[in-house]
């Protein structure tokens, strides 16, 4: 063969960039790419009939023996032992594979014996031969089984690697008691505070070393706040990202003055008195702030980023009673990327900001009703965004009428320069806006070299 | 051991003993060169490089020097998603497969993560949408498997749909 060949080394890198159906179709090539690409399509579970095909021989003995009978995917030898790939797991989806094998109800799954010892000798394996990386015990699982998996032979190993743990407040104590001596470099925790939170767990977190992602969702069942505060101060400073999803009470946010590294903290509440603890706290490493639905005070909030402002590069505000727009102008100078609201009367400070914020990139910007009209935003944007600015997004949520369809006359008397936006409009949840768009002044913008290219995409996009 | 932070130049030799002279920010963008200039000190011996031809270190050079500003990324998680490469690293990559394959390994072996990103990134690209035999045939590789193997590959890999 005279043409060059793709270094063998270097496929695992390459096939790391590519997606489940590409993969897929990696595994068909031929052996050695077989080989690569289902190590990475088999970082969870892909088939359940396969699993079962890589039980060793014992524990299908045990399954015959209680009359359990699997089909599996050939009557050959599995030709991987798939199970050593597999990175990510959870107890919902071997809930629901099971209830898939053995075909009952998901919710039936563990009032059924031959569902446990299933359950049982799918865990022993993975005990056994695994070395997993992510697991999941989702919150609000009634039908978690009482698989005492962290006592099998191999757990140790199969658990003192994991990084990602998600899990509720209120699963059995015993489960975190066990993990609290088994894992201490989780580096990503996703807690749902329930009913119960248990001493067990403030053990877990006091034992990490090095957690850097923390998830906190705090559901209303979780009633009585001030137990929650020792918990929460026992998280290890080594934290660089914080998301609280809090949901309507009060909270004190005393506990994340400690964060001394954060680097992103995104905040959900409902109420906007919650930040006055945080407002005076420097935080040298912070990059991103996020506020995903009520903005905390105003006052606060400048405080913060007189303070913090300078090293942002990320700032997302969805939801604002007054415009923060002017203190991020005057504040936060390096801003890579702000998602912000504008009112109709605050021409001037969009001009300020794209002035100031000479590292910006991309701008996401609430349109319609009396925020600030398109035609005039992307007047503004192409007439005063820095070099770098590349990416326009307009969320359009809320818009009744056509976008773009009002005052493209009056804008284009006056030359605009030329720019290469890309131009994102994001549209609604389904069904719930009826968004036009008027493609004639998209095309206008595109031949005077002010859009280079138009998408329209999903919200949580 | 004395490092040396003013030397302002790093000579390279490629395989053919080509000697390629850089400034030492550029040549630092390589991991396995600036571990080895700190270690060495200030030197005028030219770096032996006899992985990497001539023309493959005159791209990577290109590679480094362009890039030479860029932040390093401090977290593992700012690495970019496959589809936002940028119109000139878009532009570098425009070249024949032999070329993108040599500096797939040389990035490999100098360490240059970023350009090992996105050469990469561009190979998969090349994958992505493609059948399996339209991937043969694009990479040049011949199905060593039988019929009963492809379909035991196919079975054990399908999607299992009750989840």
């Amino acid at each position: 063969m005279t043409k060059e060949q793709l270094p063998a080394d270097c496929l695992n890198d390459i096939f790391s960039h590519l997606d489940v159906k590409s993969l897929s179709n990696c595994t068909f090539v031929n052996w050695l790419w077989c080989e690569i690409s289902v190590r990475l399509l088999w970082a969870s579970i892909r088939n359940f009939n396969t699993l079962i095909a890589c039980l060793p021989n014992k524990s299908k003995e045990i399954l015959y023996r209680n009359e359990i009978i699997i089909s599996t995917p050939t009557s050959r030898h599995p030709l991987f032992n798939y199970v050593k790939f597999v990175r990510e797991f959870s107890i919902k989806e071997i809930c629901e594979g099971i209830s898939y094998l053995l075909k009952n109800d998901p919710s039936q799954v563990f009032h059924d014996s031959k569902n446990i010892i299933l359950a049982q000798e799918i865990f022993k394996m993975f005990m056994s031969q695994n070395s997993l990386k992510k697991f999941h015990f989702y919150p609000n699982l009634n039908y978690i089984p009482d698989i005492p998996f962290v006592t099998y032979p191999g757990a140790k190993n199969c658990l003192k690697n994991l990084s990602e743990l998600t899990c509720g407040s209120s699963i059995n104590p015993k489960y975190f008691y066990q993990l609290s001596q088994l894992c201490h470099k989780l580096e990503t925790l996703n807690v749902t505070f329930e009913e119960v939170i248990s001493n067990e767990f403030g053990d877990l977190l006091s034992v990490q070393q090095n957690l850097k992602h923390l998830h906190v969702t705090h559901t209303s069942k979780c009633k009585d706040l001030t137990e929650i505060g020792p918990y929460l101060n026992r998280i290890p400073p080594t934290l660089t990202v914080f998301v609280l999803y809090g949901e309507f009470h009060h909270m004190s946010l005393d506990f994340v003055n400690r964060f001394s590294n954060l680097r992103e903290l995104v905040l959900f509440f409902c109420h906007s008195n919650y930040f006055r603890n945080l407002q005076y706290t420097s935080f040298p490493e912070l990059r991103i702030l996020e506020f995903k639905y009520e903005c905390p005070k105003h006052d606060y909030l400048v405080n913060f980023l007189e303070i913090n402002g300078m090293n942002l590069t990320e700032i997302r505000i969805c939801r604002s009673k007054d415009s923060l727009n002017l203190a991020i102008a005057q504040f936060c100078p390096n801003l890579n990327s702000l998602y912000t609201i504008f009112r109709y009367g605050e021409v001037e400070t969009l001009k300020l900001i794209l002035t100031r914020c000479q590292k910006l990139e991309s701008l996401k910007i609430l349109c319609g009703n009396y925020h600030l009209n398109e035609c005039k935003l992307l007047e503004i944007v192409a007439n005063h965004s820095s070099n770098t600015f590349h990416e326009l997004k307009v969320c359009a949520v809320h818009v009744q009428s056509e976008l773009f369809s009002k005052e493209l006359e009056s804008i284009l008397i006056n030359p605009i320069p030329p720019k290469l936006i890309s131009l994102v409009i994001v549209k609604g949840i389904k069904g719930f806006s009826a968004l036009k768009v008027n493609m004639e002044a998209i095309e206008t913008f595109i031949n005077l070299g002010i859009i280079k290219n138009f998408r329209i995409a999903n919200f949580g996009e | 051991m004395t490092g040396a932070p003013e030397q302002r130049n790093v000579k390279l030799t490629s395989s053919e003993g080509t000697e390629f002279k850089v400034e030492r920010d550029v040549a630092e963008k390589s991991v396995l060169l600036k571990n080895m200039l700190e270690d060495v000190g200030e030197s005028d011996m030219a770096i032996p490089l006899p992985n990497v031809t001539g023309p493959i270190l005159q791209k990577v050079i290109e590679y480094c020097i362009h890039h030479r500003d860029d932040p390093v990324p401090a977290h593992d998680d700012d690495t970019k998603k496959t589809d936002d490469i940028d119109d000139w690293d878009a532009e570098f990559c425009k070249v024949d497969q032999g070329t993108l394959y040599e500096l797939i390994l040389a990035s490999n072996y100098l360490d240059i993560k970023p350009l090992l990103d996105l050469t990469c990134k561009t190979v998969a690209n090349m994958i992505k949408g493609k059948s399996p035999e339209e991937i043969r045939k694009t990479f040049n590789i011949a199905n060593d498997f039988t019929p009963e193997e492809e379909e035991q590959v196919r079975r054990e890999n399908e999607w299992c749909e009750g989840r």
